[in-house]
């Protein structure tokens, strides 16, 4: 069975941290935070989506004297598109996975 | 340059802070004054982490994100465990399997092994169809050492001495008894009747002076010489199963 791209567990829960609020720019950090993900498995995701135009990121200016400047990522409209299809997709796959223990215990 | 005189927020943070730092500073620019994009960006954030142990976590995933990014291999890695771990549970469960069995052919093959021992040499110790478990890779790292039973190269056949020498050892026997550089060697794995007869000599660098426990009926380095280390297949680590 080919796999859909950008479906794993962990991309979709990128997906669903940026759709929160799609206009924000938001940090890889607190991505992380959100996700769960470490930032060997965020950034590679960050990485394939911003490829695919999915993502656009920006430098953000440092917000104090000796602070770095901060790389900063929010969905594009199609990302924003992908998302939706992406998270609807699961929502709908996993409702009748849910469904499996009640069945089994009915018989 | 940043004194510690500021804020805990600043620049500055616990000597392991700086030392993951550091180190994921110059994976990611190599001495340039700046690396790949998304190198840079995971060490822009590394000032958000809170403990240390969580910048250790993130200059870790750092260092594969700007391994991954300069030599473009965008997931061959990735790709490799999404394909075999992707699919569902029962997949998942036989790809688990498959590699335990793997595993453990490749243990079985290189590290731990179990032999069939046909032959008398080392009675009474180890009987001629005993089973022994034998260590192929500690050895080595190890070294060897008098009282070591060892089996000889080839893998299979079980043929088995005991170390009595090691490289530089002078060895002579006297009175039916076995002398390692001018005293008498401890050997309690000997039946209580055994006496040993043998030509003095010198043990060569990188060889070990090899006797079978049934001194009388062994054919062991008093027939062929001192055998080279390199020879040695592997050490018993102990009997797993007697002769019926």
């Amino acid at each position: 069975m080919p796999r859909t791209p950008n479906s794993s567990p962990q991309t979709l829960s990128v997906l669903a941290a940026l759709l929160a609020e799609p206009s924000r720019w938001r940090h890889g950090y607190e991505l992380s935070k959100e996700t769960g993900l470490a930032s060997g498995s965020l950034y590679p995701i960050l990485m394939r989506l911003t490829q695919q135009g999915m993502l656009e990121a920006e430098w953000q200016s440092p917000v104090a004297p000796g602070r770095p400047a901060r790389h900063a990522y929010r969905l594009t409209s199609g990302g924003v598109a992908l998302a939706r299809t992406r998270l609807a997709e699961r929502d709908r796959h996993s409702a009748p996975a849910q469904a499996r223990p009640a069945m089994r215990v009915a018989w | 340059m940043v004194t510690a005189s500021e804020t805990p927020t600043s620049v500055s943070g616990s000597v392991v802070r700086r030392c993951a730092r550091a180190i994921l500073t110059r994976a990611v620019r190599r001495g340039a004054a700046r690396g790949g994009v998304w190198g840079e960006a995971v060490l822009a954030e590394m000032e958000e982490a809170r403990t240390d142990v969580e910048a250790i976590r993130w200059a870790a995933g750092g260092l594969w994100v700007s391994w991954r990014e300069r030599t473009g291999r965008v997931g061959i890695v990735a790709a490799v465990f999404g394909w075999l771990f992707g699919g569902g549970w029962i997949r998942r469960l036989a790809v688990v399997a498959v590699l335990l069995v793997g595993l453990a052919l490749l243990i079985h093959q290189f590290v731990l092994t179990v032999v069939y021992v046909p032959s008398v040499t080392m009675e009474p110790g180890v009987r001629a169809g005993d089973r022994v478990l034998v260590d192929r890779v500690g050895f080595r790292l190890t070294g060897l050492d008098v009282g070591d039973t060892i089996v000889v190269s080839p893998m299979g056949s079980g043929y088995t001495l005991r170390v009595v020498g090691l490289p530089g050892d002078e060895l002579a026997c006297r009175d039916g008894k076995l002398f390692r550089n001018g005293s008498p060697a401890n050997e309690p794995y000997l039946a209580a009747d055994t006496t040993t007869e043998c030509q003095a000599v010198a043990v060569p660098d990188g060889h070990v002076y090899l006797l079978g426990d049934n001194r009388a009926s062994a054919r062991d380095s008093r027939v062929d010489g001192p055998m080279a280390e390199d020879k040695v297949a592997g050490r018993v680590v102990t009997r797993v199963s007697a002769a019926d």
